[in-house]
């Protein structure tokens, strides 16, 4: 059972081999660490924090301020009892007392303005670095989303940049402020007694050398805790997104026992970890104490060996020597548990910096230069001036033509070949073909999401891989069948979510609908604008969400319009209003139409016919008919539907 | 169960306890080496040598045996976390088999999914790693507590002076960082949710250059996210300071006072410095008690929010499930339905079963509760992005502000045959898809009867359910696995579904041809991981999978709507057969299609304002009749070009 589990939703773990022949253009799986890209990779997030410089050097400054001041109270206790309670001065005492006061108050503030710095600067630069992935997200090229979960790119900008986060939240960034520390306290060792200095730090080398060995065998298993944990969630995800299926065909129960054993094997990987965390810690907390005893026993042997008053062995120097062995070992003990956060932290930064370094880039952005990482300003929302809705580029269509293109989504597996037709200005052209006749793809190609491999298409007479993608873009409205709505109301997402929703922009979208020529009655189909559309729209039915997307690219007013099976899910009632077939919102507009009515597609002036990817027939309506082709098939088999039900009729 | 921390740790009281031992232990070894040093000190004074050395190897053998002590107590603890971690997990994905469909839609997938990693992940840090760490920090405290008592109970009374304002402090602080953690908690809900509502709709912005609207929409969160964390921040930037402050607080006054008691004669000078080595050990557990509050109060955020959904209202479902009745008929009886009901519910639960009312000041604890649920977003215009400040008061009467939507379906009673197919129809909006859902018993009426044979729908099980109604919905899911996978999911996972019956049913779904061109057939990954399927493609897919779920009643929401008149007529040729020994529903905008049925029922407005055959309802001269004229309209354009 879980060979075959694993087979079926450990895609993330081990892509099947025939991923790549697929010709996604996905994202790489969870994959382990290199060793020694550690620092680099922290490098390279360090300049998200570089605009937060000055509380860095902040924190930096008070670092060992704050490290001096915690290591002055045991030597302030040596200080009291050798200096007071064995020469028995009270002056002596209270002078102790009146700087250990003023010591610890200031630790109070030093630790308070480094922490607090240290903090804020973190947060700042997770919040730039989050900023900055949803950036390049936006510039990424659609082939990666169309080949990534979406559950794995989400997670990209939410858990692994918070768990970059959590290096400052839990401290583990300073832990190059211990190794200060531990460097300090050597140095007051030293100072105090360098042969007992060289005693109490006898164990530290052997210590260093199991805690290595007992770091790469954690290592190993948070890798395998990661792929298993990435595992489980999409098994998760997909369970939530599908529950609706799931429950109503009562097969929960089966995906609840398939879950229960990814967890099964999630639980025995993470019991691994856990020997690691308790030894590595229990193991420096144990050498501790093993340095005190040493260094008692030494200074007994010193006390023994010599004179004793030669020797200058003072017991407050014991004392001392006690407080900062734990101190000293206090850090490297910590560095353990830090060590967790830094792990799960690296592996994050490595996943977030496949996703930065992912260069496939949209045509449109791809020669843009664009911004660098320390230019994204956190607040981007208030720099941004508030965008207004996309003008139209220009008023009359532009031509469209294909000229012999082709192309293959997978090297080696055409999906067009050589395609030519024109648009000219103002000409409705249908497309019809069986599913995967390529249909689509022709869009996908005006659109420049993805470009020809060889041919070419040119937009008013221009090749449409010369000129900008924005400016190219600009001429199209897009409808393509699954809608996007955001949040927000009805005019915001008729607005194509414009900055204000106020009355002014209802308004506004009421005026461009009706040059549109949109009639209200379609509008009072969807209700007040002014009521709230929740994400994804999902508070409308279907047909009302492809209106919206509909109407919206109607309103933005461009002038050659795309519509991918938009109408699909539209009462015919409805679709008779908004007059696709006589086209009187296509009035002065160019228009590129996928559908599968008959009405709409014989009142065009150009019928395309594909079929495996090539142009099998074009012409009008009658030219086709007459032509006595693939089309004529098609509409003999609408004609008998037709006629059967006027048949029931009569 | 109410999931308060206490049961979830229940079953592993006895691993606790053990745990607990175990750190005592350790804490007692631990507090035994001071001991041994006063005594080495003492004689390293007093020039006794060889007692030094004996104290000395008494530490190594306390090292020793503390290792084995250390390292049993924390393993037994961590494993106690990492348990209630696999509980939890199970629990949710149970949960989900029950839990209220329309509770889950209203959250969002992202905010669920976020609640079901960073939440889950912070509580289990509470109760792993917090949970051991509190266990230490009282013994630590208790054991030098009493051995400083032991030493001198005036300089022990004198070192606790400060301890008080530790108390204050995690009162006081204590409530900022709960309302904190829970904040970013919830923002960071929102953001999962936005996110994935962006990537759905990457094309639409890149066609419009939407890219600034979008980045706004994102940056009001994340800055709003940021502003979270750094009222966190500032939060936690001062507890820690302040708590090592109160134990440095103490150990002054040990130096002051006690060196005034050992030049008084009252104590030695060995006393005195292992009281301060006492006092030394707890610097650490007080810079724990920060930590700890801190994972503590986030843990108890996310667990609220785990809550939610794990006491989330359940479909009201019976629990019968005995095999079909033969002949039996699938009935409405002045069914009525509204939307948001179920919100109301959520939001209405979330105000009472949520613990940490208390934790919020007055007016805004429902708020924040409502918030919790991720629903008063929606209340609020659905602006979640330019949500205000979360310590906003909002209305105490939130929850009933979101009451009942309006009436999608009125008053709606029939009765489908036993076999036979029945169409509906009417405009997008008049209540179709939320018919069918009622039908198949995925909604349950707000008032009226849904009843097949001789049980009402809501008496009987998913399962029980899952035998007799199958609904072919309108939004089409498919999993990101094989093709095989996702068309065994309708078949329920029978082990008796063979190749040739997958094979049977994709043909009948119109697929065959498409399946024959894919390179691995069935064995093809389909979604993200593999090919893209098209809309129509992904349909017949949905469609061959119901086809696979055969139960006496099949509703079929829309499942032309993608496809050509050619594969059109092949699926409804199917549906036809289909009809023969089922009842089948078939919603349609397409009056050809209709017009097959052997029963038409017309929607308008959420009622039924037609019912009769093709020919009854065009005679009548109705909604129907119009729509049939202008398709047969339609029709008569293309007889007309034939005709050319
Ligand atoms: N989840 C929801 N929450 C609130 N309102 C909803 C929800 N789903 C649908 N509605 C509303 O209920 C009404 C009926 O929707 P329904 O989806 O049943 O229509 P439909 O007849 O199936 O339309 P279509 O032909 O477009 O699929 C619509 O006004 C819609 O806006
Ligand atoms: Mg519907």
């Amino acid at each position: 059972m879980k060979a075959w589990l694993l087979d079926l939703w450990g895609r993330t773990q081990s892509p099947p081999a025939g991923s790549d022949v697929l010709g996604i253009g996905g994202l790489r799986p969870e994959r382990a660490i290199q060793e020694g890209r550690d620092l680099r990779l922290l490098a390279y997030f360090a300049s998200y924090a570089k605009p937060e410089w000055h509380w860095l050097l902040l924190a930096l400054i008070l670092m060992p301020l704050m490290s001096a001041l915690g290591l002055l109270q045991p030597w302030l206790i040596k200080q009291a009892v050798d200096a007071a309670l064995v020469e028995e001065s009270l002056p002596a005492l209270l002078n102790v007392v009146g700087f250990f006061a003023l010591v610890i108050a200031g630790e109070f503030v030093v630790r308070f303005a480094q922490t607090y710095a240290l903090q804020y600067a973190g947060q700042r630069a997770v919040a730039r670095l989050r900023l900055a992935v949803f950036s390049h997200l936006q510039r990424l090229h659609v082939r990666v989303f169309d080949g990534t979960p979406l559950g794995r790119l989400v997670t990209r900008l939410t858990t692994d940049v918070d768990n970059l986060g959590e290096l400052f939240a839990s401290g583990a960034i300073t832990a190059f402020t211990d190794l200060l520390t531990v460097a300090l306290v050597v140095v007051f060792m030293v100072a105090i007694d360098w042969e007992l200095s060289i005693v109490a730090l006898l164990s530290l080398p052997p210590m260093l050398l199991f805690v290595t060995w007992l770091r790469r065998r954690a290592r190993d298993a948070y890798r395998e805790i990661r792929t298993k944990i990435s595992v489980l969630n999409a098994h998760l995800a997909e369970q939530v997104s599908g529950l609706p299926l799931i429950r109503s065909l009562a097969v929960g129960p089966d995906f609840a026992l398939e879950y229960r054993a990814i967890n099964q094997d999630l639980r025995g990987a993470y019991m691994r970890s856990i020997r690691y965390d308790a030894l590595l810690y229990s193991v420096v907390e144990s050498i501790a104490a093993a340095s005190i005893a040493a260094t008692l026993a030494y200074a007994a042997a010193r006390l023994m060996g010599a004179d004793a008053l030669s020797s200058a062995l003072t017991v407050g120097t014991v004392v001392a020597f006690y407080e900062y062995i734990q101190r000293f070992f206090t850090p490297i003990r910590d560095l353990a548990t830090k060590y967790t956060v830094l792990q799960s932290a690296l592996a994050s930064a490595e996943r977030i910096h496949d996703l930065l370094s992912q260069n496939d880039l949209d045509p449109g952005v791809a020669r843009q230069k664009h911004a660098t990482s320390a230019q994204v300003g956190v607040r981007a929302g208030a720099a941004l001036q508030p965008a207004a809705l996309p003008l139209p580029a220009a008023a009359q269509p532009p031509e469209v033509r294909f000229e012999g293109v082709g192309f293959a989504y997978v090297p080696g597996q055409t999906t067009l070949e050589d395609v030519s037709f024109a648009v000219a200005p103002g000409q409705v052209v249908a497309i019809v073909g069986a599913t995967g006749s390529g249909k689509s793809t022709l869009m996908s190609l005006v659109l420049r999401f993805f470009d020809p491999s060889t041919g070419r298409i040119t937009l008013g007479g221009v090749d449409l891989g010369a000129m900008p993608t924005a400016e190219a873009r600009a001429h199209f409205a897009y409808v393509p069948q699954s809608p996007y709505l955001v949040a927000g109301t009805l005019a915001e997402n008729l607005a194509l979510g414009s900055a204000t929703p106020d009355d002014g922009a209802v308004a506004d979208v009421m005026q461009r609908l009706a040059a549109a020529g949109v009639g209200t009655e379609l509008l009072g189909a969807l209700g007040d604008p002014n009521r709230p559309i929740e994400e994804g729209g999902a508070n409308l039915s279907a047909g009302q969400r492809q209106l919206v997307a509909m109407l919206r690219a109607l309103a933005t007013g461009r002038p050659f319009v795309l519509l991918d099976e938009a109408t699909a899910s539209l009462d015919s009632e409805t679709e008779a209003q908004l007059d696709l077939a006589t086209a009187r919102v296509l009035a002065g507009k160019s228009a590129l139409i996928i559908a599968h009515r008959l009405s709409t597609i014989q009142t065009a002036d150009r019928i395309l016919v594909m079929h495996a990817g090539r142009l099998a027939e074009a012409g009008t309506h009658a030219e086709l008919l007459a032509r006595g082709g693939l089309y004529t098939a098609l509409h003999r088999l609408h004609f008998q539907a037709d006629t059967r039900q006027a048949d029931t009729r009569s | 169960m109410r999931y308060t921390l206490w049961e979830i740790v229940r079953p592993y009281r006895r691993q606790l306890g053990v745990g607990a031992v175990l750190l005592a232990a350790t804490n007692g070894l631990d507090k035994s080496i001071p001991w041994l040093l006063k005594g080495a000190i003492d004689a390293l004074r007093e020039q006794r040598l060889r007692a030094v050395v004996v104290a000395a190897a008494w530490v190594v053998v306390v090292a020793a045996a503390l290792w084995v002590v250390r390292t049993a107590s924390r393993l037994v603890i961590f494993h106690v976390g990492r348990q209630t971690e696999f509980d939890l997990r199970n629990a949710l994905c149970v949960k989900l088999q029950r839990i209220d469909e329309r509770f889950v839609a209203v959250l969002g997938s992202g905010e669920m999914m976020s609640r079901a990693t960073s939440d889950m992940a912070n509580v289990r840090t509470l109760v792993g790693f917090g949970g051991m760490n509190l266990v230490n920090t009282v013994l630590a405290y208790g054991l030098a507590l009493a051995l400083m008592f032991t030493l001198s109970p005036t300089l022990t009374l004198w070192a606790l002076l400060p301890y008080p304002g530790f108390v204050l402090v995690a009162r006081g602080l204590g409530r900022g960082l709960f309302k904190r953690s829970h904040a970013i908690a919830t923002t960071t809900g929102a953001l999962s949710t936005r996110l994935e509502n962006f990537i759905r709709g990457i094309r639409i912005q890149r066609t419009y250059g939407l890219e600034d609207n979008e980045r706004r929409r994102f940056s009001s969160l994340n800055d709003r996210l940021l502003r979270d964390h750094l009222s966190l921040v500032r939060l936690r930037a001062f507890l820690w300071p302040l708590l090592s402050l109160l134990t440095a607080a103490g150990t002054l006054l040990v130096i002051w006072r006690g060196g005034s008691m050992v030049l008084t004669g009252e104590l030695t000078i060995g006393e005195f410095v292992a009281f301060n080595a006492y006092l030394g050990q707890l610097v650490w557990p007080s810079m724990a008690v920060g930590f700890l509050l801190a994972v503590l109060q986030r843990g108890r955020a996310s667990l609220v929010r785990l809550q939610e959904v794990l006491l989330a209202p359940e479909t009201a479902r019976g629990s019968l499930a005995p095999p079909p009745e033969a002949g039996a008929r699938l009935s409405l009886e002045r069914v009525s339905y509204a939307y948001g009901a179920h919100q109301a519910t959520a939001a209405a639960f979330a105000a009472q079963h949520v613990p940490p009312a208390r934790a919020t000041p007055t007016g805004s604890a429902q708020a924040a509760n409502a918030k919790a649920t991720g629903l008063s977003h929606l209340r609020a215009g659905t602006k979640a992005s330019n949500q205000a400040a979360p310590e906003s008061p909002a209305p105490s009467a939130a929850a009933s502000t979101h009451a009942l939507g309006p009436q999608v379906i009125r008053d709606v009673s029939l009765r489908l045959p036993a076999q036979g197919l029945v169409a509906l129809v009417g405009r997008s909006g008049s209540g179709k898809s939320t018919l069918a859902k009622l039908l198949a018993g995925r909604l349950l009426p707000t008032s009226g009867t849904a009843v097949f044979g001789p049980h009402a729908l809501s008496d009987l099980s998913e399962a029980g359910l899952a035998q007799r109604i199958q609904l072919c919905a309108q939004e089409v899911t498919l999993f990101s696995t094989s093709l095989r996978r996702n068309l065994l999911v309708g078949g329920r996972f029978d082990p008796a579904i063979g190749k040739a019956e997958l094979l049977a049913a994709l043909q009948d779904a119109g697929l065959g041809p498409d399946i024959t061109s894919l390179p691995q057939g069935l064995d093809t990954l389909v979604g993200e991981r593999g090919v893209q399927l098209s809309g129509g493609q992904a349909q017949r897919l949905a469609l061959a999978r119901t086809l696979l779920a055969r139960a006496p009643v099949m509703v079929f929401d829309d499942p032309i709507s993608a496809v050509d008149a050619v594969t059109e007529r092949h699926l409804l040729g199917t549906l036809r057969a289909l009809a023969a020994q089922h009842a089948v529903v078939l919603i349609t905008h397409r009056a050809s299609a209709a017009a097959l049925a052997d029963r038409i029922f017309v929607l308008e407005d959420g009622a039924l304002v037609e019912e009769g055959t093709h020919g009854e309802l065009t005679d009548k001269g109705g909604i129907y009749a119009r729509l049939a004229e202008r398709q047969a309209l339609e029709a008569g354009l293309v007889l007309r070009g034939a005709a050319r």
